[in-house]
């Protein structure tokens, strides 16, 4: 057998005392695609940037690194911009920011062309274009013109631009919805087949990994726990099983109560813009209801208007009660019935206050004692009551999202607005968020309005499905009924794209 | 970097606050033999000064004096006067700035010719005098103080008015921010030279004026930049989470808003200071300031300017005081604080 393409063998990054990478060992043969998986903070993105000298100085790199035999670890930057962008290219996860912004993206994905002596790369660029699917019409588009996906194409496109040997795709479709995330990757890959190109897909997400590369490297915090094509099929690891699992579908089904929370004929308009039309839902007691959507569908338009939190036109009640058009104080002490938890459990703290100032702050707002209460509520959230005095920044996401959960569960609402409260942490954090939110529904007959992309997870969690799409509801139905039976091409593309077998 | 902005402001406070304390030397007292003397590390009056300085007193005294030696930290000196010399007149030893009360070793029989023994009064001016015979170091005290606290106080009007103001406009918004804002702008339109001699013309000219005058302009800035910041705060979830708790739109304004705009109000203070303490100075410049005998840095590195040519340690000394002040709060303003 040849040389490797590419290898790197006992790497190890270290922040002064901090061991960010350890001992982490992977080859790359021509042609071949591999996937590095794992969580966000296990090292990944780490062991590449470092083989590739991506580094801030202050990290410390060990081990070798080698492309086609010459080591890259100590190579000059001199050296090393000869094979970056040449030999080896990169895709970056945020297209958005890795683009210029004002410059057209012709000339962009020309730039690594000329700056590596092949001349001008105009002619080469329209091609390109073509190829990843954008258009070569589009060469004289500035990034702003384009969506999300498309820019991501462009990167794909400027990675091609000087044949390379390896491409490395940092979670490259991780910021991009569903459906367009398996176009790109489709693309990408035929794009890869054409030219016998090797591929490092490093993501979080196993499942898509499994689709797209024939063996993986799976790391946990900074090491590789296991490796090989058997990670996809019969994953040793618990750890590399917990990736791969679809979410536990939720046994016991809660009998419908009485509705708690409901919209008729909803609307949200930002200028001309409509977010949301006409919107008609119901949500009993007990009951769970996924609000399932792409990004721009509305959703979470929808999750504040019916809150209240956003001007919009329709009916909302509320346990039953009209509340549209409550004002001032009505309207404060009504807000007790229906409360959010939102997506971002960094956004949703104030980072200025304690946590258990923070969690009886409803207390606080509705002129009720708070005496205790703080204690109780980060007790029924699975957390250590001595965390009060603790401030948000001391917290991990998921503890973060606990005491966002603690915070509105003092009031003792009726119904919940769960907007995205797990996509934003890691798939174990998650798993238990949504175990916890499970048994204090069972516990308090808590009605949940869900919204989320995740399919995966609307089938597991939810009773009821609404499908959004463009501000309106393009599918409803009971959880096993859509996503077993969609009626809509639009659901029924989401729901391939999602790759929900097992 | 912030660091350092603390050790240069600390540093002008510590000469401006305790130096009157340790040294106790007197801003408005004037030295009319010392004037525009330098900067020197010994005491006055030398040798030369105190022969200048006897020779008014002797003026004074309308008599000649010879035999002038100094020993032991008193001047002796022989007077010799056309008609008999007073005793009593020999007060005018003290009144000058270099001795203290003169004593008569020895009157001749006619009085006309008398030895006088008078101790030397040692006085310190280690950054000279000014114009008008004043201690530079004592000046320089106090305009430090002054300084400060127009630093102080004109920004703290201008953060407080401006930031509460803001934050009311930007977190209301619609046609009550409209409204607000629209003030603003008309405020601004105003000319500020305009609107301090209105203010000097209706409550006369008084120190609170300054503060009342420099806040009453500066808080524009402050103001649009916390409607700025408010109205991107207000779209974050913890102030959603606390408008769907019930929260009251004040509660929200004192626990979410105003706090989270302390970083900005604090970066602002700092370019705000420096500003405020140039604005003085432009002002006092213009006679609608501080009145003598107070005074403050801007005024002594105008005054200091006209001494260009024949004491220009009269402008370094203030200069490099203003510098020190104005690199301190370059350092806070530093926005490239890492955490």
């Amino acid at each position: 057998m040849s040389a490797p393409l590419f290898e790197i063998r006992q790497l190890g990054v270290a922040y002064g005392d901090n061991l960010a990478v350890r001992d982490v060992s992977l080859t790359v043969e021509v042609g071949e695609a591999v996937a590095v998986v794992g969580e966000s903070g296990s090292g990944k993105t780490q062991t590449l940037y470092a083989a590739l000298g991506l580094l801030p100085r202050e990290a410390r790199v060990t081990g070798s690194a080698q492309f086609r035999g010459g080591e890259l670890i100590g190579a000059t930057p001199r050296a090393l911009d000869r094979l970056r962008g040449d030999r080896i290219a990169f895709v970056f996860q945020e297209p958005s920011s890795a683009l210029d912004p004002l410059t057209r993206i012709g000339e962009q994905i020309a730039a690594p062309v000329a700056a590596h002596g092949g001349g001008d790369g105009r002619a080469r660029a329209r091609g390109l274009l073509d190829e990843v699917g954008v258009g070569a019409s589009r060469l004289r588009a500035y990034p702003h013109e384009l969506s999300g996906g498309e820019r991501q194409r462009v990167m794909i496109a400027m990675a091609l631009a000087n044949d390379p040997d390896l491409l490395i795709a940092d979670e490259p479709t991780t910021a991009l919805d569903a459906t367009v995330q398996k176009r790109l990757l489709d693309t990408l890959d035929a794009a890869r087949r054409a030219r016998g190109l090797a591929l490092i897909l490093v993501t979080h997400d196993l499942r898509l990994a499994r689709r797209y590369t024939t063996r993986a490297y799976v790391m946990q915090d900074g090491r590789v726990v296991e490796e090989g094509a058997k990670a996809f099929s019969a994953p040793r690891e618990p750890y590399t099983q917990g990736l791969l699992e679809a979410a536990p579908v939720r046994p016991t089904r809660a009998e419908a109560g009485p509705p708690v929370l409901a919209c008729r004929g909803l609307s949200v308009a930002y200028g001309g813009a409509r977010a949301v039309e006409g919107v008609d839902l119901t949500l009993h007691a007990g009951r769970t209801l996924a609000v399932v959507g792409e990004s721009g569908s509305g959703k979470s338009s929808l999750a504040r208007a019916l809150l209240r939190l956003e001007p919009a036109q329709g009916e909302i009640e509320w346990k039953g009660r009209p509340v549209a058009r409550l004002k001032g104080g009505a309207l404060r002490r009504a807000r007790a019935d229906a409360q959010i938890v939102f997506q971002d459990p960094w956004g949703a703290l104030s980072p200025r206050l304690s946590v258990g100032e923070i969690v009886t702050e409803g207390l606080t707002a509705q002129g009720r004692p708070t005496r205790g209460a703080a204690e109780a509520a980060l007790l029924a959230v699975g957390l250590d009551p001595a965390l009060a005095a603790r401030r948000p920044d001391a917290l991990s996401g998921g503890q973060r999202q606990r005491v966002a959960i603690a915070r509105v569960l003092v009031l003792e609402p009726a119904v919940l607005v769960l907007d995205e409260p797990t996509s934003s942490l890691d798939r174990a954090v998650q798993r238990e968020i949504v175990a916890q939110l499970s048994r204090l529904q069972a516990e308090r007959g808590l009605a949940y309005l869900f919204i989320t992309h995740d399919l995966d997870l609307a089938r597991a969690f939810a009773d009821d499905v609404i499908v959004m799409r463009r501000g309106r509801i393009v599918e409803r139905g009971t959880a096993q009924e859509v996503f077993a039976r969609p009626r809509d091409p639009y659901v029924k593309e989401l729901i391939a794209a999602a790759d929900l077998a097992p | 970097m912030r660091g350092w902005g603390f050790v240069w402001i600390g540093l002008v406070a510590a000469f401006s606050l305790l130096g009157p304390l340790a040294t106790g030397a007197e801003f408005a007292r004037v030295y009319p033999d010392y004037v525009r003397a330098a900067p020197s590390l010994t005491p006055h009056p030398t040798a030369d000064e105190a022969r200048a300085a006897l020779a008014r007193v002797a003026g004074r005294l309308r008599a000649e004096a010879s035999e002038f030696m100094i020993e032991g930290g008193a001047a002796r000196v022989r007077l010799v006067g056309r008609i008999a010399l007073d005793p009593r007149a020999l007060v005018y030893f003290e009144r000058s700035d270099a001795f203290g009360a003169a004593r008569t070793l020895s009157v001749s029989a006619d009085g006309r010719e008398r030895e006088v023994v008078a101790p030397i009064k040692p006085l310190w001016l280690p950054l000279g005098a000014d114009a008008n015979g004043r201690n530079l170091m004592a000046r320089l005290m106090l305009a430090g103080r002054v300084s400060l606290l127009v630093g102080a106080l004109g920004s703290a009007v201008a953060l407080g008015i401006g930031v509460a103001y803001g934050m009311v406009a930007g977190y209301a918004g619609g046609k009550i921010d409209l409204m607000m804002m629209r003030f603003v702008d008309a405020l601004y339109a105003l000319p500020f030279i305009f609107f301090v001699i209105l203010l000097t013309a209706f409550f006369g000219r008084s120190f609170l004026l300054i503060f009342v005058a420099i806040g009453a302009v500066e808080w524009l800035d402050m103001a649009r930049l916390a409607r700025g910041a408010t109205l991107s705060l207000k779209r974050r979830e913890f102030v959603l989470a606390a408008r769907s708790l019930g929260a009251r739109p004040s509660a929200i304004l004192m626990r979410h808003i105003a706090p989270n705009l302390a970083g900005l109000a604090f970066a602002y203070l700092a370019t705000l200071a420096p500003r405020v303490i140039l604005v003085e100075s432009f002002l006092s410049f213009l006679g609608l300031g501080v009145r003598e005998p107070l005074t403050s840095v801007g005024v002594l590195v105008a005054d200091g300017a006209r001494h260009i040519e024949d004491a220009p340690w009269l402008l370094i000394a203030p200069s490099l005081l203003m510098m020190a002040l104005l690199y301190g709060f370059a350092f806070l303003a530093d926005p490239s604080r890492r955490r």
